[in-house]
């Protein structure tokens, strides 16, 4: 049963895809894509564009670590684990955004055991992906 | 090379603030069965030995020593997936691979001779790494298979990761299960590669900046995603292993050269050579770590 509803969310995506009805934040406000519909968002906004760069294997690969708290979670998509903490309340949690980017940029800088990868350092993301990762960071 | 089983370490372990030195020094042990040290093993490299047990011990209390030669599958993490590992052993898919590698050990060279007359001379197989003072080098069980086929005038396996070389270790090692892992790292020399493998575990490496023991020791039985981070304790002791992940690949079998490689390319590192120094001093290093688990090969996992 909920893979069949599964089945329709991404029936429902490829529909708005394919009308060429771009994914705004209004629509987002419905349901977070999946790793696999991030692929046919149109004209993302930044922080939709945040939420697809972290939750990709290959990119941010945020979900290996850490558990996202967006809600409502989308449909049939795995959790995240459990090595370093939840994403929640971000905006309360870092008031100062520049100490959340500097965390995702180089986090060995704050702490050179850190088991978090150094996003910005070693290229892993781009400057404008962690951007926009941490605008989306900032919704939740 | 004497060796006495010491519940000494065990209960040192579990104290805290107890001199792993002193303790691996005393060798009246009054509990059941558990790790067992060389009695050369240099001071330093027993208090490792306690420090990385202990830290387990602590970790998961309620996992009994020997069963993390169960790899993942000991974790209490992991016991909602246990059931079906438990049911996949009723009959291992390793069963088949187990005995052509049999075969392969019994079958003879062009001059008659088989393995098992090398085989003859080697050390027990809980025992490598095995350091050579003469060339200061660490003989492996995937060195000393080839050694004997160019003894006996056989090519040697250029594949050391898996199939063939896979199958010929297991053989070997098979024979020795439940020996516990006790590795020889007296000689000065033997230290040496001892503290290269120790440097390689704890270095973080890789575009993704991860060391062996950001994940295997301080994150073991967390979730990455789907998948439970394996204990570093017992590592080695099952290898060679089916791998379900590599079975899907067409290759189930790998050697501990073969994981580390993986490992390597999974932090985005370049990996090494397999029988190469580094990995030889890993896996020095992992064994030593290893000390008392018993010899399960081969093992499957994820």
């Amino acid at each position: 049963m909920l893979r069949f509803k599964g089945a329709f969310a991404v029936f429902g995506m490829a529909a708005l895809a394919v009308t060429g009805t771009a994914v705004s934040p209004e629509a987002s406000a419905e349901g977070w894509p999946t790793e696999s519909q991030c692929r046919s968002v149109e004209n993302p906004s930044v922080e939709i564009e945040g939420w697809c760069t972290a939750i990709n294997r290959r990119q941010g690969n945020c979900l290996s670590c850490h558990t996202i708290l967006v809600n409502p979670w989308p449909e049939g998509f795995p959790p995240g684990g459990n090595v370093a903490p939840p994403l929640v309340s971000m905006k309360q949690r870092f008031p100062d955004t520049e100490k959340l980017r500097a965390q995702i940029h180089d986090a060995s800088q704050f702490n050179e055991h850190s088991r978090m990868p150094p996003f910005g350092k070693h290229g892993i993301l781009s400057e404008e992906q962690i951007d926009a990762i941490v605008a989306f960071l900032l919704t939740i | 090379m004497r060796k006495l089983p010491i519940a000494v370490l065990a209960a040192a372990l579990s104290a805290t603030a107890v001199s792993f030195g002193a303790a691996a020094q005393s060798n009246n042990s009054a509990g059941t069965g558990l790790e067992v040290v060389d009695e050369a093993m240099p001071d330093s490299v027993a208090a490792d030995v306690a420090a990385f047990q202990g830290y387990f011990r602590e970790r998961f209390p309620e996992v009994e020593f020997d069963a993390y030669n169960d790899g993942v599958n000991a974790l209490p993490q992991y016991a909602e997936r246990r059931e079906n590992w438990v049911l996949l052993m009723e009959f291992p898919p390793y069963e088949e691979h187990v005995e052509r590698g049999r075969e392969e050990w019994n079958t003879p060279f062009a001059n008659g001779k088989t393995f098992a007359d090398c085989a003859k001379d080697w050390p027990p197989a809980n025992v490598y790494p095995v350091y050579v003072p003469e060339t200061d080098d660490l003989r492996t069980i995937v060195g000393d298979i080839n050694a004997c086929l160019e003894a006996n005038g056989e090519e040697p396996i250029k594949n050391l990761n898996n199939g063939k070389m896979a199958r010929l270790v297991i053989a070997y090692k098979e024979q020795f299960n439940g020996e516990r892992i006790n590795v020889d790292v007296s000689h000065p020399g033997a230290a040496k590669w001892y503290e290269k493998g120790k440097e390689f575990y704890w270095t973080k490496r890789g575009q993704l900046n991860f060391s062996c023991a950001d994940c295997h020791v301080h994150s073991s039985g967390q979730s990455v995603r789907g998948d439970v981070l394996s204990a570093g304790l017992g590592h080695t002791s099952g290898f060679p292993v089916y791998r379900t992940k590599w079975a899907l690949g067409g290759k189930p079998l790998g050697t501990v050269h073969r994981r580390y490689g993986g490992c390597n390319r999974q932090v985005r590192a370049s990996s090494f050579k397999s029988q190469g120094p580094e990995y030889k001093a890993l896996e020095m290093y992992e064994a030593v770590m290893n000390t008392g688990i018993p010899l399960k090969v081969p093992s499957q996992r994820q």
